[in-house]
């Protein structure tokens, strides 16, 4: 039994006359070699077969077969809360459009899009056509990294402690104060410190996003999760994605490892490349 | 070394379900079928996400850079 083999009741194969729809992974530029590529694979992507090139214009849609039964609200239900099967389908999903992703553009559609006729993907992509199409030169030769920055908050709290006036001048005041105002006031240079050190770790968090992105196209923040840390503990202060250009990457990745060299007590660490899932429906309509 | 491999991939998993969760391009068919419009599934992927956090939260995995397989 080979690993392959293993994957394959993801989705099985529907039965002669059994109902079936198709599966989109992305839309990329028609090109029969891309087609040829993908038909010699082995079988890729929610186990079912190799995925085909539908075209439609200039453009194609990367589409597999499946059983429409097992799209059906009432199997998606009872599947839902089974983590090896959407593990399954997510890297399924994924291994489709990264193996476009290595040959050519590919705008990666919503997971778990499926379509009852061609007819009715074509009919959905033509009139987009001209919007894709732009989405698609936008993401030529490029790659999509995954990046978390991480920063020390005892550093900040020290630095904070070292140069804000404020707290400085507080300091001061303590050492000829009385024990009871004394103690008033270590309160006060407390909750001043923290909240110093917060607004100091925003400032590290935009600096950082904004000294990765002179290497990229584009690039996108979302909310980071101070409950992420890293190895060392450091709580996460920015998730980012960044659009780096294939020629650019040696810059990018220079970048990232040298953080902390720009920003003390600042971390990064990345993973790619993706394809361009985050940068794909961006400005379309 | 196996650890590491299972590290890796449970760092790629992380990474791939943040993005597929997240982005992807919609097109809006007549007789589309789409798990979009099934919520339960994206409850499920979210589900997923979140439990693999915990067990990063844990130490079990490290963000480190990985290529994704």
């Amino acid at each position: 039994v080979t690993d392959a083999q293993d994957v394959v009741d993801a989705v099985p194969r529907q039965a002669p006359g059994e109902p079936a729809g198709w599966y989109l992974f992305g839309i990329t530029r028609w090109s029969p070699a891309l087609a040829d590529a993908l038909a010699s694979l082995p079988e890729l992507g929610l186990g079912s077969r190799s995925p085909q090139v539908l075209p439609v214009g200039d453009l194609a849609a990367v589409v597999t077969t499946v059983r429409l039964v097992d799209f059906a609200p009432d199997t998606l239900a009872a599947r839902a809360d089974d983590p090896v099967w959407l593990e399954q389908m997510v890297r399924g999903h994924n291994d489709v459009i990264a193996a476009v992703h290595e040959r050519a553009p590919i705008l990666p559609a919503k997971f778990g899009s499926v379509f009852a006729r061609t007819d009715d993907l074509g009919a959905a992509i033509a009139p987009m056509s001209a919007a894709l199409a732009a989405q698609l030169d936008r993401l030529e030769g490029a790659d999509e990294w995954a990046v978390h920055i991480y920063a020390d908050p005892s550093a900040a709290e020290r630095r904070v402690a070292a140069e804000d006036p404020d707290i400085r001048a507080l300091k001061d005041e303590v050492a000829q104060a009385r024990p009871g105002r004394a103690y008033f006031l270590q309160r006060k240079i407390a909750d001043l410190t923290a909240q110093s050190a917060e607004a100091e770790l925003e400032d590290l968090a935009e600096e950082a996003f904004r000294l990765l992105a002179v290497h990229a196209l584009d690039a996108e923040i979302t909310p980071a999760n101070r409950s992420n840390r890293n190895a060392e503990g450091w709580p996460e202060i920015v998730k980012a994605a960044y659009l780096v250009p294939r020629d650019g990457v040696s810059a990018f990745l220079q970048s990232v490892d040298g953080l902390s060299s720009h920003l003390d007590g600042v971390t990064a660490e990345c993973s790619g490349p993706w394809p361009p899932y985050s940068f794909a429906g961006e400005s379309l309509p | 070394v196996t650890d590491r491999l299972a590290e890796a991939r449970e760092v790629s998993l992380l990474e791939l379900l943040d993005r597929v969760i997240e982005h992807g391009v919609v097109l809006v068919g007549d007789v589309t079928i789409s798990v979009a419009d099934v919520d339960l599934i994206y409850l499920g992927l979210r589900v997923l996400l979140t439990s693999i956090e915990r067990a990063d939260d844990l130490g079990v995995t490290s963000a480190i850079r990985k290529t994704p397989t």
